[in-house]
């Protein structure tokens, strides 16, 4: 590589760098100036979108902590099904088995959290 | 058709891990149908479920079934061992903890718990593939942080959060050492074909990958970079979540580290890392045992120092067939005694000091006997079984071309003679009132008298049991 090649190459990446940034604040202004509501809509990341109606650090009843544990523990076990519909055609039986010898030891779980209340809201 | 078939032998084959399982979930389950005060009968199928498993664990060690679903576990001798070695010691755990247990607002759930974590280090160790690794390591370590955090004591609660936040943070390193392993290997996860797929692999990325695996291993362990939370866990925890979490789960990661550094290619010195975290582990678990007054903590820091003993065949690997008989050997005598130890701790509730310790030879000579043999066990003087050990993974180390790794454990046991001889000359010590000494838990005194005695018959049997191995 020649001394002029490579300073046409560091010529050229300026150029973009200078046509890209000039065409981004260009759109930027085109937008500020045309929108109809330039600040755009604030949502807040919680609350699936829906404004806050208290503070983020605000005390909420500890019964919800025994749902959600419940919740995650046997939603995410779900995932593995995922995987296994995709072979359980071509390995048969054995597949089935291997699956409902596993929801069986979590219907166990579920069994178990019953009786010690988990599932009641009092 | 055949595939059916061949699963049902491999089921076979994987029975005492079943039974460990299927006596958890009775416990649990039959648990919360029995009544408050019924509930000794869940101990009855904790027990049965644990000398089941360690029947069927013999019976397997006789004709080791080999590789089975599909390569992915490996029932070999070293499984067998980890098999029997955890049953015991979760049974002797059960004794020495049957006072404390009993009565309890969750007793049926910490048997439950107790199987679910035996369960873990079983697979653990068996594991010849890192999926099953990452999965046997979720299923021993979640129930150890549910263990710990049951005493609901401040410290409990403190030891808790950092088990469970070290768990959480190693096993995702441990997670991302497997991804990294997996996708070098182009997607071979088993043992057998992994150090075929590995060789033609970058060595940084295999080393990067492996060295990300072992640290995650350590956790279980309890060795050094995966060691913060055993000492606070072992003095918060009731004795007997301590007394299983310093032994049971270090049975199945250690021969899961072995399993491991044996696969990797020879291009990479995984054994180098495991010598430097040996040595890590033994000096840093023997400085901080020097300074200790509360025995848990003591006890903790010392599991500390012996992983570190321990981790001394595996830094050797594939460099000396004494490797694997010497790392079995230790793992056995090393579980009996450390828990014996607890044993005694156990059976003497309150006493939380070492000072709360003078006097105890002329108050309880039996104790005091089982915490001499346990404590000399620990140490590794003749003619316990951790001296055999100890000479087994010296000797280990000396003929894998690591002598250096032999002069630090030597260096190191010295140093140890401190704290455990200074703990044994408290309790000889006359001072304290004969009175002042409550009756001591039976079933816990029990379990340390009964297992002071394999402390010194397996250093007996020491020579037959190497070459069931060796052979």
């Amino acid at each position: 590589m020649t001394g002029a090649e490579a300073t046409s190459g560091w010529a050229g990446l300026l150029a973009v760098l200078v046509l890209g940034g000039v065409g981004v604040t260009g759109a930027f202004a085109v937008h500020r100036l045309t929108a109809v509501a330039p600040r755009g809509l604030t949502a807040w990341p919680w609350l699936s979108g829906w404004h806050p109606s208290e503070h983020a650090l605000s005390r909420y009843h500890a019964r919800w902590y025994p749902v959600t544990v419940v919740f995650l523990a046997f939603d995410v076990e779900m995932l593995f099904m995922y995987p296994w519909v995709l072979v359980v055609a071509d390995v048969g039986l054995s597949a089935v088995v291997e699956m409902f010898v596993f929801l069986g030891v979590l219907l166990l779980g579920v069994l178990w959290a019953h009786r010690e209340g988990a599932f009641s809201w009092q | 058709m055949s595939g059916s078939m061949s699963m049902g032998a491999d089921v076979v084959a994987v029975l005492p891990e079943v039974l460990l399982l299927v006596g958890a979930l009775v416990a649990l389950v039959g648990g919360s149908f029995t009544p408050r005060e019924q509930q000794w009968r869940v101990r009855l199928v904790a027990v049965a479920a644990l000398v089941a498993s360690a029947v069927a664990a013999g019976v397997g060690l006789v004709s080791p079934a080999g590789p089975v679903f599909s390569g992915t576990y490996d029932v070999d001798t070293a499984t067998g061992v980890v098999r029997l070695v955890v049953a015991a010691s979760t049974l002797l755990v059960i004794g020495l903890g049957v006072e404390e247990v009993a009565g309890h607002r969750q007793e049926s759930e910490t048997y439950a718990l107790l199987l679910l974590s035996a369960t873990g280090a079983v697979v653990l160790g068996g594991a010849a593939d890192l999926l099953v690794l990452v999965v046997a390591f979720l299923l021993g370590s979640i129930p150890l942080y549910a263990l710990v955090g049951q005493a609901r004591t401040g410290p409990a609660a403190e030891g808790a959060m950092k088990t469970y936040l070290l768990g959480a943070l190693l096993g995702i390193v441990l997670m991302a050492g497997v991804t990294v392993l997996l996708g070098v290997g182009g997607g071979e996860a088993g043992y057998t074909g992994l150090t075929v797929a590995l060789a033609g692999a970058p060595a940084g990325a295999v080393a990067a990958g492996a060295v990300a695996v072992l640290v995650g291993l350590m956790f279980k362990a309890g060795g050094v970079p995966g060691h913060f939370w055993v000492p606070d866990a072992a003095q918060g925890a009731s004795v007997t979540a301590a007394a299983l979490l310093t032994t049971v789960p270090k049975v199945g990661a250690l021969v899961a580290v072995f399993r491991l550094v044996e696969a990797m290619p020879a291009a990479v010195d995984v054994q180098l890392v495991v010598a430097v975290l040996a040595v890590a582990s033994m000096t840093l678990g023997n400085l901080a045992a020097l300074g200790q007054t509360a025995v848990r903590r003591l006890l903790g820091w010392s599991t500390v120092s012996q992983v570190g003993y321990l981790l001394l065949p595996v830094a050797v690997v594939g460099r000396t067939d004494l490797a694997e008989p010497a790392l079995l050997f230790y793992l056995a005598a090393y579980a009996v005694t450390n828990l014996t130890a607890f044993a005694v701790v156990a059976a003497l509730p309150g006493r939380e000091s070492l000072e709360d310790y003078r006097g105890l030879a002329r108050a309880h000579p039996w104790l005091a006997g089982a915490l001499l043999v346990s404590l000399l066990g620990l140490l590794g003087t003749p003619p316990t079984s951790v001296f055999v050990g100890k000479l087994l993974v010296a000797t280990a180390a000396w003929d894998g071309g690591a002598g250096w790794l032999a002069v630090v454990l030597v260096v190191n046991t010295v140093a140890s003679l401190f704290y455990y001889v200074g703990w044994l000359a408290t309790v000889l010590r006359g001072g304290q009132a004969d009175g002042e000494y409550p009756e001591p838990r039976a079933w816990a005194a029990g379990a340390a008298v009964w297992g002071a005695v394999p402390i010194v018959v397996l250093a007996a049997v020491a020579e037959p049991a190497v070459r069931l191995v060796v052979r």
